[in-house]
């Protein structure tokens, strides 16, 4: 008897994600303020480290790097999201020690201010 | 106390320990116990306890003894004091102390840091797999994108690793050999050479054999792979995608056997291409179109059901004529008969349709089979590649077309097919790491879960004005570059307006001199720094070229918390258990050796980038937010290996754990090994996005007078010669290539005398195989020694072993053999340096991942009293 490739898949989310806490917005408005460290090639773009952002209300990954590429320039930002709006596979960032690739996940709610590190990893590499 | 208690006693007191640690003779890295006795290792073995190598330890591994205790090895820092530099100039060395050493050096560091970071290139070998992080996250720290791995990658991974990334997210592929039943090598030796996972593959290659698995072997020399396999199929060099496409057109076209529900759902086979050969997407969500033949509509790939999904036929969308991507790859392939295939490899069309037969119906698609209670898909053969098929400048397509062969058929990553090594990981049970699996990217592609760098196969990086001096950043598919060490660098640095030139170089264990190409190239590009570090056990001819030079340890005084980690490197694929070993000092350093890590470390502290170094280690590492490094603080790399080993294994599992155990274990499950059919992923069977990238690196380089070569950029595969095959001049009838000796890696071990002895005492070791009945044509007995010639002039010379193991046509050197420094005094004059015929520059590499061209067409004549 012939199966199809895709009726074997079983549906019991082997690979589902480990449960993280529901990526809602932070109930409170208040003010966020977000300390950024850059490090590597990146720290050359901003005047001292950490460099701290405020931001007037709750605030995701995107806006912070928006706020990083008003502040640092487009060439900064080059460097650091795709064309696309994505995060290079090569930029690595953490929020409060945690890996952070979704520019649209929130920062802030768990300390104030939200440390952010960043850091380009090399990129080109054979064997 | 009698006599018999005294001896115990003092047997009690003498130091006399079995240590278990990690092999770096290759980097394969297979678990090793070391005995020491009384401070001094006398004996080496593979480790039963470790699932890498599994008890097992090659000739290379045991004979690791004799390299850590060669006499010959640096023990001082030592500072060049003739400030010529070339193939032919003596150092002059005279003894430092490390910290006018180490402070020259920082000095030097801090100063191109603040000017332009990008100015430092970082070399490493890729012998020691350790030194991939410490070496990767101190370029990051300092902020250079210029690191490399010498000959590494443009000989023997730009492709294989480009492409194992793209089709089965991972850095190589393997059968899987506890259930393939047909496995068809092209110029590959998994399970039975050298390199990655090989002492642990040759147990299972072994009992694959003998339990009846076919093993078709296809390569100019018949030697470690094809010896052992049922069948060997001796083609022309270079040629192995051209025998790859005749033997998919087969499968395609005469046996229509292909696993439909496979392509459908798993590949972008089902997506439609329109006339302009790219996808027909949706015009709100972008996404690419599929026929639903239910719908009997164009839609979204995303919400049709794969089932429903046309394959072939000609359907209407966004108001143009499309195809499948399957159609468009069927009828691609029609031009590739096995007659065709024939001329262009030598081998005979009715073994190339008996070929694909027999793998066709191997496969035995539709079948399901039971593992560990779960089912799942059962596809028994295995097409896989390595070196030598991808070593040329068609590196791509061959690997391509040789990958289509199992994506046609189902046989990706399940049960007895081509399996990735360890593309998934769901981390060990207590605390869920290190985790990772492959995701969906951009239009439902393959995103790999895990890679060596951060340069992933896909998706395709935009092209740029390069920034890089290996113009990655420009041809976004390649890995390692030429343009380091090329003789055309400068000119390609000025055509692409780079606004800066290297400076200084620190590298790690790699003789590039030896592992790239002619040497008269790489010379010229060395002499050019201003300022060279070199790290190293031996003064290799590179290290000649340093400004200082640091005595580094061995692995049996080192330390290092991933040894076979990433998984996708070096850990057994297949069923079993994930394995987690370390190396750790069995003896400590002479002299005054220190281990590179803690030397980057150092320098790190001296020129003012800890907080860099410590951050990128955290990001290399993915370290647990308890166990991140903080802000300057100036560990020691034994206490980062720890606060991985506890980031990974819990708090009570760190290095002194690691140090009495050896290696932590854990059983892998069948949806991490068999993992394909439990992600939704799809692999390009059409690679569409070839046709955007071409014009967007043309735009770039044909203003600046190099028009990109659009051949080598079409979504399907092609047979493209290499320089070797289009040469006619008379009496250059011979393509050289070369072949990894499993005695040897790379450069590095004929210093070792055991090998060295070895070495010499096989036949094909250090000469020159040539065909017996080619050679006996020609007037040359076995032992003759001859020059090898290029056309363009480059020769070497060696002595002639005929043999009937090999193509007619062929003419095999093991590399990378033929010392000449008088660092590495037992090496010095063994073997044939082979890359001395390559030449290095555009247009001898791939325009598209920038491997080089690896195969020469030669004459050979006799050398005076060569009879």
């Amino acid at each position: 008897m012939e199966v199809r490739w895709d009726a074997v898949v079983d549906k019991s989310g082997f690979w589902a994600g480990p449960s993280r806490a529901e990526a809602t917005a932070p109930a409170a408005l208040a003010p966020v303020s977000v300390e950024l460290w850059l490090f590597g090639t990146l720290a050359g773009a901003a005047p001292e480290r950490p460099l701290t952002l405020r931001f007037g209300g709750p605030v995701r990954m995107g806006d912070v790097l928006a706020a990083l590429g008003r502040r640092c320039g487009s060439e900064f930002l080059d460097k650091v999201i795709s064309p696309g709006g994505s995060l290079l596979k090569h930029c690595r960032v953490f929020v409060n020690g945690e890996p952070a690739e979704d520019p649209a996940a929130w920062v802030g709610a768990e300390a104030s201010p939200a440390r952010i590190e960043m850091i380009l990893l090399t990129a080109a590499e054979g064997g | 106390m009698n006599d018999t208690t005294s001896a115990r006693n003092l047997a009690q007191a003498r130091d006399d320990a079995w240590i278990p640690s990690s092999c770096a003779l290759c980097y394969g890295s297979c678990s090793i116990l070391a005995h020491r006795v009384d401070g001094v290792v006398v004996k080496i073995e593979g480790n039963p306890e470790s699932v890498v190598g599994k008890g097992r330890l090659c000739g290379k591994g045991v004979s690791g003894i004799m390299t850590h205790y060669d006499p010959n090895r640096l023990t001082r820092p030592l500072r060049r004091t003739n400030p010529k530099k070339g193939l032919d100039e003596d150092p002059r060395w005279k003894e430092v102390g490390w910290d006018e050493a180490l402070d020259e050096i920082a000095e030097r560091l801090r100063r191109i840091r603040a000017d332009d970071p990008r100015k430092l290139v970082m070399q490493r070998t890729t012998t020691v797999t350790a030194s991939r992080t410490p070496m990767q996250t101190f370029a990051a720290a300092f902020g250079t994108p210029n690191l490399s791995t010498a000959g590494g990658g443009l000989h023997c991974g730009n492709g294989a690793h480009l492409l194992s990334g793209m089709m089965h997210a991972s850095w190589s592929v393997v059968p899987d050999f506890a259930y393939c039943n047909y496995a068809i090598y092209f110029g590959a030796s998994k399970g039975h050479g050298a390199g990655h996972a090989s002492a642990s593959l040759m147990a299972p290659a072994a009992d694959a054999r003998a339990r009846g698995m076919k093993m078709v072997v296809v390569d100019p020399m018949c030697n470690f792979a094809a010896a052992k396999a049922t069948e060997w199929v001796p083609l022309r060099v270079g040629t192995d995608g051209a025998l790859a496409l005749a033997l998919c057109n087969v499968i395609v076209n005469e046996l229509g056997m292909i696993d439909a529900a496979f392509l459908q759902a798993k590949t972008n086979a089902p997506y439609l291409i329109g006339p302009d050969r790219r996808y027909a997407r949706d015009a709100v969500t972008q996404k690419p179109l599929v026929w639903d033949g239910a719908a009997g509509a164009a839609r979204p790939y995303t919400d049709a059901i794969a089932a429903d999904m046309a394959l072939e036929g000609e359907f209407e969308a966004n108001g143009v004529r499309c195809q499948p991507a399957f159609q468009k790859l069927k009828d691609h392939l029609t031009k590739f008969t096995p007659e065709w295939g024939e001329g262009v490899t030598t081998v005979p069309a009715k073994n190339i349709r008996r070929i694909a037969t027999e793998f066709a119906r191997e496969a035995r698609i539709g079948s399901t089979i039971v593992v560990d209670g779960v089912t799942l898909p059962y596809r028994p053969v295995a097409a896989i590649a390595f070196r030598g098929a991808q070593g040329h400048m068609n590196s791509v397509y061959n690997f391509y077309a040789i990958d289509l062969l199992n994506e046609l058929v189902g046989a990706s990553d399940v049960v007895g097919s081509c399996l990735g090594f360890n593309p998934a990981c769901n981390g060990y049970p207590e605390t869920g790491r290190p985790r990772y699996v492959p995701t969906a990217g951009p239009d439902g592609l393959m995103v790999v879960g895990m890679w060596m760098g951060y340069h992933f196969p896909y998706p395709i990086g935009e092209p740029r004005m390069p920034r890089n001096l290996g113009l990655q950043d420009l041809f976004v598919m390649g890995m390692t570059s030429p343009f380091l060490d090329s003789d055309d660098q400068e000119e390609m640095w000025e055509k692409f307006q780079l606004g800066y030139r290297p400076e200084m170089m620190l590298n790690f264990g790699s003789n590039l001199l030896m592992s790239i190409a002619n040497r008269e190239a790489v010379a010229r590009s060395l002499a050019k720094y201003a300022f060279m570090v070199s790290i190293d056990l031996y003064e290799t001819e590179t290290t000649r070229f340093a400004d200082i030079v640091l005595p580094d340890c061995s692995y049996l005084q080192t330390v290092d918390s991933r040894s076979n980690f990433p998984f996708i490197f070096s850990g057994p694929p297949g069923m079993g258990e994930w394995c987690w070993p370390i190396r750790q000092p069995v003896v400590p350093p002479e002299g005054e050796q220190r281990r590179f890590q803690d030397v980057l470390l150092e320098l790190a502290d001296r020129a003012g980038f800890r907080a860099d170094l410590n951050a990128a280690y955290n990001a290399s590492m993915k370290l647990a937010p308890q166990h991140r490094l903080q802000g300057e603080r100036r560990y020691s790399y034994e206490e980062i290996c720890d606060a991985e080993l506890k980031s990974n294994f819990g708090p009570e599992r760190g290095l002194d754990w690691f140090k009495k155990h050896g290696l932590m274990k854990w059983p892998k499950q069948p949806q991490e090994v068999y993992w394909r059919p439990f992600v939704d992923v799809r692999v390009p069977i059409y690679w569409e996005f070839m046709v955007s990238l071409a014009d967007r690196i043309d735009a770039i380089t044909a203003p600046r007078g190099l028009p990109l070569p659009r051949e080598y950029y079409q979504p399907l595969p092609d047979f493209l010669p290499c320089h070797s095959h289009a040469c006619k001049a008379p009496g250059f009838d011979f393509t050289a290539f070369y072949y990894r000796d499993s005695l040897h890696t790379n450069s590095f071990t004929m210093e070792n005398p055991w090998l060295d002895e070895a070495a010499r005492l096989d036949p094909f070791s250090y000469a020159i195989a040539v065909n017996a009945d080619t050679g006996a044509k020609k007037g040359l007995r076995d032992g003759a020694m001859v020059w090898v010639e290029t056309e363009t002039g480059r020769k070497v010379k060696g002595r002639v072993h005929l043999t009937q193991t090999l193509h007619p046509e062929g003419l095999g050197i093991a590399a990378c053999a033929g010392h000449w420094g008088d660092g590495m005094p037992v090496a010095k004059g063994k073997g044939v340096f082979f890359n001395e015929l390559l030449e290095l520059d555009w247009k001898h590499a791939s325009p598209v991942n920038l491997n080089l061209d690896l195969c020469a067409r030669v004459k050979v004549t006799l050398a005076e009293g060569g009879r």
